[in-house]
């Protein structure tokens, strides 16, 4: 078990006030807080902001967590000595917060179920024990590809979920599911499985189980909406000139025909080729005019006749600044 | 809503585009009272379709705005009116990042 610096994960100092302390845990909760915070880690430091919290908002576990001292170092191995909360008078009633019981080892042994923080009135997760309760429901974010979407492909989704065992110790456990995606779902959007959540308490049904979709980035595509947008590298003569080129989209390549006179940055729309959906999304191809390099003579005497030819022509004619 | 029979033992539900719930089912899929989710209609954390309680229909998002709203209450004391505000700016988010995704793939 790690010893975990409850003051450095706050960021104030062993000796801040019970107001410093709130003020430092409102900001980073708000930082963290899943639903909110773009940070990779945000539920991992959101739990451990919580944790932190737990302990030192509350005078007396406070002065029970500063009576192991202050030499340990974060990540440490921990034992509690044997009598380190001997000589404090504890109230009972343990931990309140919700989501407690997603809490380290490092709190679960010092205040958890089983600890001396523990009284009549009872941790959450006692005081359970004598209801019938459904479970709870559990939410997670999954990564799909857009092709998983497009086709509504089977994916196994991987979760790891927090579990109480016989002894009430937290284990952490890898479910696999093997979860049909809607054809046409979009980021942001939810599956709901059906009695996947938390275990039922005293013979209640389980809870479900939210998986909040989310796209991974695609190699070739990037998407808003249901409308999937791709750039095509284009010559100088297919987009003067006009052109039929193969174009990948989800569904496969399609032929694309380029418009005479077609510009750089400009958009050709390939209706319904988006993700599906009731409206399906469209498909944005954005040209991009790629100009052959001058690297022999030949090619700089092309240029250059170019330049001749074209002696009216001004790029930069009606651009800002001019 | 979808569901997918051929998931086996996998009951598996799309909070989709053709989700219409009525108050009763999204009471059922969120644990919360009635009481609790016309709270939340007047504070503009839902906003459904129809005009009495009674003919009201929930699309997509409802039921993830019900549970954002109620962890970001839990979490940080927000209140619902301030939720409805989380909510739209997230979405605003969510609806920016992808436009700029989309830019800076142009170049």
């Amino acid at each position: 078990m790690q010893y975990k610096d409850y003051y450095e994960i706050l960021g104030v100092s062993r000796d801040a006030t019970q107001d410093e302390i709130k003020r430092a845990y409102r900001k980073l909760a708000r930082k963290y807080h899943p639903d909110v915070s773009k940070e990779p880690d945000a539920e991992e430091r959101f739990k451990e902001v919580g944790e932190a919290y737990e302990v030192l908002k509350d005078p007396e576990k406070r002065a029970a967590y500063d009576q192991l001292g202050s030499q340990w170092q974060a990540g440490q191995d921990f034992r509690p000595p044997p009598d380190w909360d001997a000589g404090f008078e504890f109230r009972g009633g343990g931990f309140t917060g919700a989501g407690a019981e997603h809490f380290s080892d490092f709190f679960e042994t010092l205040f958890g179920a089983h600890g001396p923080f523990t009284g009549q009135a009872g941790g959450t997760r006692r005081s359970h024990r004598a209801y019938q309760a459904r479970g709870e429901d559990h939410h997670a974010k999954i990564l799909i590809s857009l092709e998983d979407s497009y086709q509504g492909r089977t994916r196994s989704v991987q979760l790891r979920m927090p579990e109480l065992d016989e002894q009430g110790h937290v284990q952490l456990r890898t479910r696999t599911l093997n979860v049909t995606i809607p054809r046409g779902i979009i980021a942001g959007q939810q599956i709901r499985l059906g009695g996947q959540g938390g275990p039922g308490l005293g013979g209640g049904p389980a809870g479900d189980l939210y998986l909040e979709v989310e796209f991974e980035p695609h190699p070739l595509f990037s998407v808003e909406g249901r409308d999937v947008y791709l750039n095509l590298p284009v010559a100088p003569w297919e987009a003067a000139l006009g052109a039929r080129v193969p174009v990948d989209t989800l569904g496969g390549k399609v032929d694309l025909k380029i418009p005479a006179g077609a510009q750089s940055g400009q958009k050709l729309r390939l209706k319904g080729r988006g993700l599906p959906g009731k409206t399906p999304g469209d498909q944005y191809v954005v040209l991009k005019i790629v100009t052959p390099p001058a690297t022999t003579e030949a090619a700089r005497d092309f240029y250059k006749r170019m330049q001749k030819e074209f002696s009216g022509f001004d790029p930069r004619k009606g651009a800002a600044g001019r | 809503m979808n569901s997918n029979a051929d998931e086996g033992r996998l009951a598996v539900e799309w909070l989709g585009d053709d989700c219409r719930l009525t108050l009763a089912q999204l009471c059922r899929l969120t644990r919360l009272s009635a009481e609790e989710l016309i709270e939340m209609v007047e504070a503009g954390v839902l906003d459904p379709l129809g005009g009495q309680p009674a003919e009201w229909r929930f699309g997509a998002p409802a039921v993830r705005r019900v549970q954002v709203a109620m962890r970001l209450r839990r979490d940080l004391q927000v209140n619902l009116a301030g939720s409805a505000m989380v909510l739209d700016l997230l979405d605003e988010l969510r609806a920016l990042r992808e436009r700029l995704r989309v830019l800076e793939n142009r170049d």
